[in-house]
């Protein structure tokens, strides 16, 4: 009977090793199971730190608010203050011209709206139909030249220190991170601002030739703008 | 005696699991296909063992070498780009229920015969 035998040894050999491969494989799957759990647990901790920042930039927007007002009672105490007095009447004139200039007060006025979008890449040249920071800041530059009098992208201000710089996908301005689609509004003379954008072979041209999507500008007759909310000695590095 | 193999399963799978060893999850697929491969040769050797033609140098030769050809299989696929250990799977599934299959009707034939004999 060494047949029988031989059979049963090599069938014993090969289940035990079957059994050993299987157990190690059982155990692979059950460690990978495990994995998927503390996954999930990480997932929480991704849920309280998204909370958090909800929590951080409520707080955040409060605190402007709270700004934006007691700026307004500074306005409205100093305006008291000059009272009578002509001379410094004339002063605070010329410091809230200043103040607007330096993008420090909120503003209303009529102006231009221009919206900057990426383009779809036809032939894979991605590259080329992207909104690139430079982009954005031509524009702006334009806006400036043609005398715009405070202008804004996608409601922050733009003042004389505005870092305007991509970051990967994003582009910071004043260090908070957009993306596009961009919207920069001017305050100024609206016919002014309209034709400088709209010159023959201008920036808008030159976008619209490399394939950015660029919509046309529109006249507007009353924008709000925000004041400049960040450090204003050192906006153009992004205090984050 | 037809308890051996399945001892010697419950023993492996016993060491498999007591025994500190863990392969990286790179590896994980070949393993996959290895037991799959194993698997098929086990039913095999067991349809062979019943249809009386059973050889040990075969079986033996055939459980190291299926295995180890179906993990290089499925490794030399993962470098090409192709899912070669799907033609693994698909050959080696098969076969196995082609096993199956023959291992049950051999096991119905037989058991018929053993209660077919009192009656005549």
């Amino acid at each position: 009977m060494t047949g029988r035998a031989q059979w049963a040894v090599s069938l014993t050999l090969a289940s035990l090793v079957l059994g050993f491969m299987m157990a190690l494989q059982y155990r692979q799957t059950q460690t990978g199971r495990l994995d998927a759990i503390s996954v999930h647990a990480y997932g929480t901790e991704e849920k309280r730190l998204q909370n958090e920042l909800a929590a951080l930039k409520e707080a955040n927007a409060r605190a402007e608010q709270q700004l934006a007002r007691l700026t307004a009672q500074l306005a409205a105490y100093e305006k008291e203050m000059a009272g009578s007095n002509s001379q410094l009447a004339r002063l605070q004139q010329r410091l809230q011209q200043e103040r607007i200039l330096a993008g420090l007060t909120p503003v209303e006025g009529p102006g231009v709206s221009v919206v900057l979008m990426d383009g779809i890449a036809v032939n894979s040249d991605t590259e080329q139909v992207l909104t690139h920071d430079w982009d954005v800041r031509s524009v702006i530059n334009e806006l400036f030249t043609a005398g715009a009098e405070a202008v804004s992208i996608n409601g922050y201000r733009v003042v004389a220190t505005s870092g305007i710089f991509c970051t990967g996908p994003v582009v910071r301005i004043n260090g908070h991170r957009i993306g596009a689609p961009f919207t920069i509004e001017a305050i100024g003379d609206p016919h002014t601002l309209k034709s400088a954008l709209e010159i023959q072979g201008g920036i808008l041209d030159a976008l619209r030739a490399r394939g950015v999507n660029v919509s046309a500008p529109t006249m507007e007759d009353d924008i709000k703008m925000p004041a400049f909310t960040g450090n204003a000695t050192a906006g153009a590095v992004g205090a984050d | 005696m037809i308890w051996l193999p399945v001892l010697g399963l419950i023993l492996g799978a016993a060491i498999g699991l007591v025994a500190n060893v863990s392969i990286p999850v790179a590896y994980s697929s070949y393993l996959s296909i290895a037991i799959l491969a194993a698997l098929d040769t086990v039913f095999g050797g067991i349809r062979a063992t019943l249809e009386k033609s059973f050889d040990s140098t075969v079986f033996l030769s055939g459980f190291i070498v299926n295995t180890l050809l179906a993990a290089l299989l499925a490794f030399l696929g993962e470098q090409l780009g192709v899912d070669l250990y799907l033609a693994a799977v698909v050959a080696f599934g098969v076969r196995l229920f082609q096993n199956l299959a023959v291992i049950r009707r051999i096991a119905f034939r037989r058991w018929k015969e053993r209660s077919g004999k009192p009656m005549g």
